[in-house]
């Protein structure tokens, strides 16, 4: 059953949550009414997440906002890799934010700490849907502003403001390099939807590659690119664990969503393959190394943040350089870019399940330091125990979902070694030693937090249910990933044919 | 979207049967806070309810036309090209009769096991765990059995390992009080081991095997095309020879040499009796173990029609006989001096596997391929009921005296008549006493098949090791239920031995399970004739009609089976009369000193166990130790001392360059950008 | 006439991005920041006008974004003021206690 719903849907309740929040913001200064301050973001997420489930069946949907139709006015367009990024980014964000009940209980601000969530989740939802580049920036400055506030939440500490102003400059101007991006092409095309600017920028020749230089800059910022990449290991553990897991999950993959809808939609040939794998190469390795170096466990999650990022970013480049230097192994392109989107999912779900079960570490023994957490699986097992499962799933060990996604964009690099393109098969290279790197240091971790002898004090043990069961939901999905393989890669197939198209 | 092919619903017992046992798994873990007794009703029960599935699909064995599918699709990554030579995995059911055969053999023996737990297990404090790890491993091998495809067995493999790990180590804290040191541990003097110790061992150990199968799979696999027995073999057939199959089938050799014991894995199975008596007689004695045998009738017909295309597979074969010769000949010599009760019998059940082993091998070397693979799976029927039975008795009798050296017991015939029927009849069946019991007729018709191969060796070391059998076997029930009881023996005798030990039959619900199988071997041995031609026939029909060999089902002469039985009563005759006349009738040997020293060479395990210990265990160890010390503390409390590696060194450099600073951050993004525009500058304008 | 218009956008640019990336007063960083955004402004409405009226949409982008850049200095004032509160400076310098 089809029902007919306008694009837009998904982002009214945040939204609405947001707006009723903060105008009924004085009911809450009761300590009982905190609770239906928490139902309420809740219910409006769900709300979101129901949305969008029943507009699953009639992808691909777009909307017209406002009088003008396009190429001037504004649209917003759900796709296949929309409604499933949607899907996820509620998912998630449903899951911190009921976690954020009891974590957040001694914080002060709570009103706007869930106002800020459901901002952040309405920019995200629509950056996720945007058709063009002006919606695809008013959401984007939405979700940042709103992550900017959220991670100096605790403004009484040190640390968030520090890491909360570096990370505002750094983003702020990241976004001003990519509305610069998006200006020039403005001027190129005449138009901002996405879809439209492809011709232009091809007839335009070497000027049409500044904006795209400026606007993998500008939005790589954000996720987390190297050498773009410094505010992340700040602002990622400053923030309180429900906002580093969004953080961590899903705006930093707003960001590499960004920069792949605007290049495999806008421009016609594939020429910034070997580029992107640059990067990608660069940030996987530099993430992984400085993960070594780390003591502070959210720190720890942050670099590999940015080597997961590293990872997709790479899977894409790949699936470019597939698709363009060899057009007649198209299939293998399209499993490598469906690898990287499956990775997505993996990472979202895994990264949000170590900073919500690290949270609740947190919360339980007031430290953060790797080594006074030690063998802390061992005071608080449910917890402990997804930690394990979120760790096992990104270190790639089958049969868990990392390993899936990893399988995907290393099965066709070597499927085409002996074609001996020299890009591919570094990459390979570098995603296979990268990948055998990050599964030794989070085994590592792993063993720690559950067999070495507790170095905490008797008294630490599970968090209240609340913080306890969205963390065990989150591991049943990453378990579950393996499970649905039969529903997911097909789709994921599909997603990446529409990304790429047929050229 | 996922299609199911095949008649799931019609077939619904092949998917049943492992399903019930996980859920009774997870149902024990949410009742085990609740009510014991339920906890136990239902951990039983999903056994029973198993074992009843597993009858149903045996009744399909006259009628159907095997094999029969079932499959859902599950990975597969070729994309609608198909460009990515990686094979579909496919979650799939394979239901024939070996996977039926298999699978009745294990619920059965498995539902029986479970009834004797509900009372040996009774004293324990708390068995939730107990009960959990044995319907999940119950579960995990029907999974295992009833697999169609290598990725899956895999999993069933993986599970079962896990499982007897934990179950061997059940008893994990390792208490060293006397008591507990007589029942709960293993080995004497510097090769005793704690129960944690001993399951770390079993996993380690078959965790090499299996690293060696996966390669061995992901070789036969790529070689292939797919991961599916029935399509592996199809392709087989149709290809030609590939130089990847013999490196492969070696690889996926060792993983069986490693779950059922065999040279050069065997170690860890005897120091496996630390487990629960029937852990052991699950686990160690009629299923796990022989899951390598398993794997090796699975992939038997694969290399039968591909040595058909490339001599040189046979060699795949003939390793596999002489590994279960060779196995069989070692570690009975080693049961005949042990002096721990369980040990015997795992000394036992790996010589008795390596008969099966060696059916196998010795069967893909003839044209009539079907004496030795019956030969070979009516032994692991046979075996599995009265080693089970053997394991169960065993059981209550240390639980009566207290203590698990053989020395501890003797003259308990009287006191535990039961007990003693219960051991006796299987020791005979396992001694391969003929006509009655079952043993004589899977063993002779091993025995057969290595005949009819000319391979003369073999021939000579099987019948060896029969003799070395019974003497054992004998020196057994001598040691354990005749002669003059010892002190302990005496004491639990006259009620109040050690810790209040009263040594007589145990309850019901403990001795009629074992009396079940002691029955069950008897009336498997009256009806062995019929037994022998029926499993022959139908599988050789079977495998015949896969590897497309086709014709009259001889089973060989009746001259070629009486000069076997005939030998084999000669040998049975060799072994067992000294040991009776030793053991059950007291008689004194003179101390000969060769025989002395023959005797502690096989105590000492052939040094077989302290040359791992010392070439593999201790180093890894002290490296281990030498690593956490000087790498890990190193790199976690100073990482400026960046001299400890290259990688430390590089992160070292790299850390620099992470000042914080807000201005030096900016400029290195900046300068990134300027990079990309360079590198689109460079790549994209030629 | 657009194209003068375009070169002091992008002169406009990086005298915002030197203004962020060399001074160390962190108030003068979030002027670089305004400056930078009235150069992408300024880039914007020179694309959108032609002498006669404007395109509606480069003008709509101009007013998002300077409400957009109103909303980020009021943010990132109100970090400088808690950081001037917590050290008593306001130099980019005190923003190193987090380092690798």
């Amino acid at each position: 059953m089809v029902i007919d719903l306008p694009v837009y849907l998904p982002l009214l309740p945040p939204l609405a949550g947001a707006v009723i929040l903060t105008a009924t913001s004085s009911l809450y200064r009761r300590r009982s009414y905190g609770a239906v301050r928490w139902l309420v973001s809740l219910a409006s997420l769900l709300a979101s997440l129901t949305f969008l489930v029943l507009m699953v069946p009639s992808v691909p949907a777009s909307y017209q906002l406002g009088v003008y139709g396009p190429p001037a006015g504004s649209c917003l367009r759900l796709d296949a890799l929309s409604a499933f990024l949607c899907l996820t980014a509620v998912a998630v964000t449903s899951l911190s934010v009921a976690f954020s009940y009891r974590y957040m209980e001694h914080d002060r601000g709570k009103n706007r700490y869930y106002s800020l969530m459901l901002l952040l989740t309405a920019g995200l939802l629509g950056v996720f849907v945007s058709g063009d580049l002006f919606t695809l920036f008013v959401f984007w400055e939405l979700m940042c502003i709103s992550s900017y506030a959220l991670v100096a939440f605790r403004k009484h500490e040190w640390e968030p403001l520090e890491a909360g102003f570096k990370y505002l400059v750094m983003s702020t101007v990241g976004s001003l390099v990519a509305l610069y991006g998006i200006s020039l092409i403005y001027g190129i095309a005449g138009t901002l939807e996405i879809s439209g600017i492809a011709e232009a920028l091809s007839g335009a020749g070497i000027v049409g590659y500044f904006p795209l230089a400026m606007i993998v800059t500008g939005f790589g910022v954000t996720a987390a690119i190297v050498p773009f990449h410094t505010w992340l290991p700040d602002a990622h553990p400053a923030a309180p664990s429900p906002v580093s897991a969004v953080l961590s999950g899903l705006v930093i993959k707003g960001g590499i969503y960004a920069i792949f809808r605007v290049l495999f939609t806008g421009f016609a040939s594939y020429g910034f393959a070997v580029p992107l794998i640059i990067l990608g190469a660069a940030t996987m390795t530099i993430g992984n190394l400085m993960v070594f170096a780390q003591q502070d466990i959210k720190r720890f999650f942050a670099y590999s943040s940015v080597a997961n990022m590293g990872l997709i970013l790479m899977a894409g480049g790949a699936a470019s350089r597939i698709a363009g230097a060899h057009p007649a192994d198209a299939g293998l392109a399209y499993i490598a870019m469906a690898g990287a989107i499956f990775h997505i999912l993996n990472h979202a779900l895994g990264k949000s399940l170590l900073f919500l079960s690290s949270g609740s570490m947190i919360h339980s023994a007031g430290t953060r330091s790797i080594q006074s957490l030690e063998g802390i699986a061992r005071r608080m097992p449910w917890s402990g125990g997804a930690m394990a499962i979120g760790l096992l799933s990104l270190a790639g060990i089958p049969p868990l979902g990392g390993f899936w996604s990893k399988l995907m964009v290393l099965a066709p690099l070597a499927a085409l070694l002996p074609a001996g393109d020299p890009a591919l098969a570094a990459a390979f290279a570098v995603v296979l030693a990268n990948s055998l790197i990050a599964a030794g240091y989070y085994t590592w971790l792993a063993q720690r937090i559950a067999f070495k002898p507790a170095a905490v004090p008797e008294s630490v043990g599970e968090p209240p249910a609340s913080m306890v069961v969205p963390v065990v939901i989150l591991s049943i999905m990453c378990i579950g990933v393996t499970f649905a393989l039969p529903w997911l890669i097909p789709v994921f197939e599909a997603i990446s044919r529409s990304l790429m198209g047929v050229r | 979207m996922a299609v199911f092919s095949g008649d799931w619903i019609g077939l619904a017992p092949a998917w049943l049967c492992w399903l019930v046992p996980f859920a009774g798994a997870l149902i024990v873990l949410a009742l085990g806070k609740i009510s014991r007794k339920a906890m136990e009703s239902i951990g039983a029960a999903s056994v029973a309810a198993s074992a009843a599935l597993a009858l149903v699909m045996a009744t399909w064995i006259p009628g159907a036309d095997f094999p029969i599918r079932l499959t859902a699709p599950w990975v597969e990554l070729a994309g609608s090209s198909g460009d990515l030579p990686f094979p579909a995995i496919a979650f799939g059911i394979l239901v024939d009769p070996v996977s039926i055969i298999l699978a009745n053999v294990v619920a059965a023996v498995g539902a029986l096991i479970m009834v004797y737990s509900i009372r040996y297990m009774g004293e324990e404090p708390s068995t939730t765990r107990f009960w959990f790890l044995m319907d999940a491993f119950v579960g995990s091998m029907l999974f295992l059995v009833m697999s169609d495809n290598l990725v899956q067995m895999l999993f069933g493999w993986e599970g079962v390992g896990l499982c007897s790990y934990a179950l061997i180590g059940y008893w994990y804290r390792d208490s060293k009080d006397p008591k507990s040191w007589l029942t709960t541990w293993v080995g004497e003097g510097n090769e005793s081991y704690p129960p944690s110790h001993a399951g770390m061992k079993a996993f380690l150990m078959t965790r090499f095997g299996d690293v060696l199968m996966i390669a061995g799979v992901i070789l036969l696999a790529l070689s292939t095309g797919s991961f599916s027995f029935l399509e592996i073999a199809g392709r087989v057939g149709s290809g030609g020879s590939h130089p990847l199959l013999l490196p492969a089938s070696v690889l996926i050799l060792f993983g069986a040499i490693g779950k059922s014991a065999q040279l050069p894995l065997m170690e860890w199975l005897p120091d496996a009796m630390t487990g629960p008596a029937p852990v052991s007689a699950l686990i160690h004695a009629a299923t796990m173990v022989k899951a390598g045998v398993y794997l090796v009738a699975r992939v038997f017909p694969i290399f039968y029609i591909a040595a058909a295309a490339d001599p040189g597979l046979i060699r795949f074969f003939e390793i596999a006989a002489w590994v279960g010769a060779a196995t069989a000949f070692v570690s009975a010599t080693q049961a005949a001096v042990s002096t721990e009760l369980k040990k015997v019998l795992a000394y036992s059940t790996v010589s008795q596997i390596g008969y099966m082993m060696l059916a196998m091998g010795v069967a893909g070397t003839m044209a009539e391929f079907y004496i030795g693979y019956a030969g070979g799976i009516f032994h692991l029927m046979s075996h599995a009921v009265f080693k089970a039975a053997l394991f169960l008795a065993a059981g209550a009798v240390i639980h009566a005296t207290g203590s698990r050296f053989m020395h501890h017991m003797g003259g308990l015939r009287k006191r535990m008549p039961l007990t003693f029927l219960g051991v006796l009849i299987p020791s005979l069946s396992l001694m391969g006493v003929p006509i009655l019991f079952s043993g004589f007729w899977s063993k002779d018709m091993i025995l057969e098949a290595v005949l009819e191969s000319g391979n003369l060796p073999l021939l000579a070391v099987s019948l060896a090791t029969v003799s070395i059998t019974c003497f054992y076997t004998v020196r057994m029930v001598g040691k354990v239920f005749f002669g003059s009881p010892s002190a302990p023996a005496a004491a639990a005798v006259n009620g109040g031995g050690a810790d209040g030990h009263h040594a007589g039959d145990p309850s019901p619900l403990m001795s009629l399970p074992v009396l079940a199988l002691s029955a069950a071997t008897i009336a498997m041995g009256a009806l062995g004739v019929y037994e022998r031609e029926w499993l022959a026939r139908l599988l050789g029909g079977y495998i015949g009609s896969l590897v497309g060999v086709h014709g009259e089902i001889h089973l060989g002469d009746p001259a070629a089976q009486i000069m076997v039985s005939g030998a084999s009563l000669a040998f049975i005759v060799i072994g067992a009369v000294p040991a009776y006349l030793i053991y059950v009738r007291g008689m004194r040997i003179p101390t000969w000193r060769p025989l002395r020293s023959i005797g502690s060479f096989f105590a000492n395990r052939w040094y077989i166990n302290r040359a791992y210990y010392a070439l593999f265990v201790y180093p890894v160890f002290r490296l281990g130790g030498w690593i956490a010390d000087r790498v890990e503390e190193g790199a976690l409390r100073s990482a400026e001392r960046s001299a400890q590696s290259s990688l430390l060194w590089i992160v070292g450099r790299l850390k620099k360059t992470h000042t914080g600073g807000l201005n030096e951050n900016l400029i290195a993004a900046l300068a990134g950008m300027i990079l990309l525009v360079a590198m689109l500058l460079l790549v994209v304008v030629p | 006439m657009s194209e003068a218009f375009s070169a002091a956008a992008l002169a406009l640019f990086f005298i915002g991005l030197y203004c962020i990336v060399t001074r160390r007063n962190m108030i003068k960083t979030v002027l670089g920041i305004e400056i930078m955004t009235s150069a992408v402004n300024l880039n914007f409405m020179s694309y959108a006008s032609s002498g006669g009226a404007s395109d509606p949409l480069g003008t709509s982008i101009v007013i998002v974004s300077i409400s957009v850049g109103a909303a980020i200095a009021a943010l990132a004032l109100s970090m400088v003021i808690a950081v001037y509160r917590k050290t008593g400076s306001v130099d980019v310098r005190e923003l190193r206690r987090l380092k690798w």
